[in-house]
């Protein structure tokens, strides 16, 4: 008889296979004592199984991408897809300076320049220009103002090879922590030669000549980066006695992060020679340290390599688009594509792209141009890309819950933290601020109420919150989609006669006179909006909310009672989730209002035109069990939940939270949780210091 | 009439054991590796399980005795009286075919090395074995 169970790979099960096998023979019989003879030959022989089987799950394992888990294998797998994982990354600051020149013959200097190298201290690293940044000088007062100087973490690293063709070689960066986007490398005829050659980073070889000055760049063992040359016929071959110089930043990566505080150690020599210590310059910081990050995760390769191939450097299904704006543009976080036929109406002939980016902000416009530029080469002929902002859904989840005082051995403190990390493992686990990702309350409440053992019951409201980003002193309609059915407040309730009367536009109606005319048809509104301004009122805070059939009705607050400023100010899609507000013409936001005059007007209307103002709106689902991202181009985000705990036998208040829509506390973004991302690569493109 | 003694070969037996011998000798007969059978099976196994030292038998870290680690103790009365606790609570935990019935641990002082006497009775059977051997530093 043959062993029964050829598949396991554990010590235990390898043996009681043996022993089932010796059961069936009669040449021994103690195998069941452990203190046997043969029980240790039994365990000797379980042993080399064991040992033969996990060396052969283990290199079989490492022969793919999707199980193998040692770097140096997953690189060498993705290096067979073209692809190379990103290296470690040098945090930037962006600082300004300021240097009073000195005359030279009662003449100042033409220009200065900053010379390349450490040009900054700050939290205990040294900070460099990676080349030289010259300014003109004021011939007026003599001062010279860099006004953005890039500050790159890290040592700046030269290192050279020698080209010898008979032995072969190998150009690695001889440094773990080296920065390749910093790389540079050039070569020199001789050792005893001064001129230089640079190349150029190269990964797609359909347009490179036999002369071409390129190199290809791959990781390698431990980390590292190995540099290849052409071979005289894709790209230009280095020929012996040859000199290859690398120049390159060996960082810190992210740790360097977040330093604000600099102490200028540059140097500047300006157009007549002069030198000028580093107490010349006044330096101001412009943006704080940020963009450092780790070299690509194993996972992130993982992810990214197939799809890269699978792009094959064209793009024509929308995931090939996702691959190659994410490998052009790096500082997106995620990226959706979608055609413009899933648009409602459909728009034929282009394909739309939503990148939401690492820092959160949106993309400007010149951004978006040269995306989209880049990406026209790889687009079929008759699709035009076209890059739209990021639509962002916000739901606020407030928690409540009740737990058991005698059983609850912890205090009220540690339930509360730990319903919070059950909502963050949530909100990691569902990927929920992804493209196409739904929020699902089920779920969520199955995470809240399995966060800790002392929770009895739980209860959550939900309510959504978008932004109307309204542009200033212009009239226009302001529309937002919820994507799902808004809430009917009372669904038995419908217009009667005699609310016409207070229907003309603009006309000041005091609300409680309204309501008793039609006491029938009062709703409570399951929308409302934060506080704007208004050009025909711009020194009084204006909201709105919905009427219950299908209006938005604008008012400010008098005293203890709203005062009605237009009964119409808008409309409402109960069905389909589309607030449109408007035309309205918006003057300020929340606290950015305008300065008004004794006369009740703006004392300088010219300053709010083309100012964009984020209006909050806060409204309730009809069916918050599932919520549904408005469009393709939209991602939920999960606003820090309120989280309130009570004893048991206090009643919980109900889930539907009509009278407390609370959207003051939104005017500004509130903080959503965060998810980290499996590769946190940053880039300097869309913040204008680090671009001029 | 003289009575015949009575051998655990005439017994009748629920269940024989047998077990390769350590020595791993050929069997003149049969050309096969030797085996050992009943009560030496179990003399061996004994013996394995007091000379196995904890974390020797592969994946089982606790099997086996402490002896060899107690003979790098200074020799003396307590020393013994450990090892003697040591050797009865290993064959306790581990073999359960017999019942120890008596252990005698004997220093000799010049050798720096002490003889182990172990009477048992096998379970079920009306025998009595006994198996001797001594314990000493490697050197």
């Amino acid at each position: 008889m043959l062993p029964n169970n050829l598949t396991a790979l554990d010590f235990e099960d390898i043996k009681s296979s043996i022993k089932t096998y010796l059961r069936t023979r009669e040449e021994f019989l103690d195998y069941d004592f452990e203190g046997s003879g043969l029980s240790y030959l039994i365990d000797v022989l379980s042993y080399n199984t064991y040992y033969s089987s996990f060396m052969a799950n283990m290199s079989m394992n490492e022969a793919f991408l999707s199980s193998s888990t040692v770097r140096d294998n997953v690189v060498n797998i993705a290096k067979l897809l073209s692809y190379t994982p990103t290296s470690i990354k040098c945090s930037k600051a962006c600082v300004s300076l300021k240097v009073q020149t000195q005359q030279t013959g009662e003449s100042y200097p033409n220009n200065i320049t900053l010379q390349k190298g450490p040009i900054a201290t700050g939290g205990n690293r040294t900070w460099n220009a990676l080349s030289p940044v010259t300014v003109e000088v004021d011939q007026t007062t003599g001062i010279a103002e860099f006004l953005a100087v890039t500050l790159n973490q890290g040592s700046i690293i030269t290192f050279s090879y020698l080209v010898d063709n008979f032995a072969k070689q190998r150009y690695v960066i001889p440094a773990e922590s080296a920065d390749m986007e910093t790389l540079s490398v050039t070569v020199r005829p001789n050792e005893s030669s001064t001129i230089k050659d640079t190349y150029n980073l190269v990964s797609n070889i359909t347009e490179v000549k036999s002369t071409n000055r390129v190199y290809f760049l791959s990781e390698t063992e431990d980390e590292r980066y190995e540099v290849t040359f052409g071979d005289g016929t894709i790209g230009r071959k280095l020929i012996d006695g040859e000199v290859i110089e690398f120049e390159y930043l060996v960082t810190e990566g992210s740790i360097a992060n977040d330093t604000s505080v600099f102490t200028f150690i540059g140097k500047f020599i300006d157009s007549n020679t002069v030198n000028y210590a580093p107490s010349a310059a006044k330096l101001t910081v412009k943006e704080k340290a940020q963009f450092g990050s780790e070299a690509e995760t194993i996972e992130s390769v993982k992810f990214n390599a197939p799809r890269y191939y699978a792009a094959q450097n064209r793009a024509v299904t929308t995931q090939d688009y996702e691959t190659i704006v994410k490998r052009l543009y790096s500082n997106a976080k995620t990226v959706a594509a979608y055609g413009g036929d899933e648009l409602n109406p459909p728009i034929y002939g282009k394909v739309y792209i939503a990148i939401k980016t690492k820092t959160g902000s949106s993309l400007n416009d010149a951004t978006k141009t040269s995306l989209k530029t880049q990406l026209r080469s790889y687009a079929m002929a008759s699709i035009e890309p076209v890059i739209v902002d990021t639509n962002t859904l916000y739901i606020y989840p407030r928690i409540f819950a009740s737990y058991d005082p005698s059983t609850a051995s912890r205090d009220v403190s540690n339930i509360t933290s730990n319903i919070q990390d059950a909502v963050n493992q949530y909100a990691q686990q569902s990927e929920i601020n992804n493209f196409n990702n739904n929020f699902s309350l089920s779920k969520f409440q199955k995470a809240v109420t399995s966060s800790d053992p002392n929770v009895a019951d739980t209860s959550t409201q939900i309510s959504l919150v978008q932004y109307v980003k309204a542009t200033g002193n212009q009239s226009n309609t302001y529309c937002v989609s919820t994507g799902s059915p808004l809430l009917d407040s009372a669904p038995n309730l419908t217009l009667t006669t005699g609310s016409g009367t207070t229907e003309s536009e603009n006309t000041e109606v005091d609300v409680t006179i309204t309501t008793t005319i039609n006491e029938a048809c009062k709703k409570e509104p399951v929308i409302k909006s934060g506080k704007f301004r208004l050009a025909d009122r711009p020194g009084i805070d204006q909201y709105f909310e919905d009427d219950g059939f299908g209006n938005l009705v604008i008012y400010y607050i008098s005293g203890n009672r709203k005062v009605i400023t237009n009964p119409k100010g808008g409309t409402v899609d109960y069905n389909s989730g589309t607030i449109c507000f408007g035309p309205v013409n918006i003057v300020g936001s929340g606290g950015d209002v305008p300065d008004v005059n004794v006369d009740g007007e703006i004392d300088s209307p010219e300053l709010i035109v083309g100012t964009d103002f984020n209006i909050a709106i806060q409204s309730i689902p009809s069916n918050p069990s599932i919520i549904y991202t408005p469009d393709p181009g939209s991602i939920i985000e999960i606003i820090v939940p309120t989280i309130s705990v009570s004893p048991l036998g206090t009643n919980l208040p109900p889930t539907i939270p009509l009278n407390s829509l609370t959207p003051e506390i939104f005017e500004i973004v509130p903080p959503i949780i965060e998810i980290p991302d499996i590769s946190n690569n940053g880039n300097l493109a869309n913040i204008s210091c680090f671009n001029s | 009439m003289a009575l015949k003694p009575i051998t655990s070969r005439d017994l009748k037996r629920s269940r024989a054991f047998k077990d390769i011998n350590m020595s791993i000798l050929k069997n003149p007969f049969t050309k096969d590796i030797a085996s050992v059978t009943n009560e030496e099976s179990i003399k061996q196994s004994i013996k394995n399980i007091v000379l196995t030292a904890p974390g020797e038998k592969l994946f089982n870290p606790k099997f086996g005795s402490n002896v060899y680690n107690m003979l790098f103790e200074p020799l003396d009365p307590f020393m013994i009286d450990s090892l003697q606790v040591e050797i009865l609570n290993t064959i306790k935990n581990y073999e359960k075919r017999v019942e120890v019935t008596n252990l005698r641990c004997i220093p000799d002082y010049d050798y720096n090395s002490v003889t182990v006497s172990l009477e048992y009775r096998i379970v079920g059977l009306p025998i009595t074995e006994t198996i001797q051997f001594v314990l000493q530093r490697p050197s």
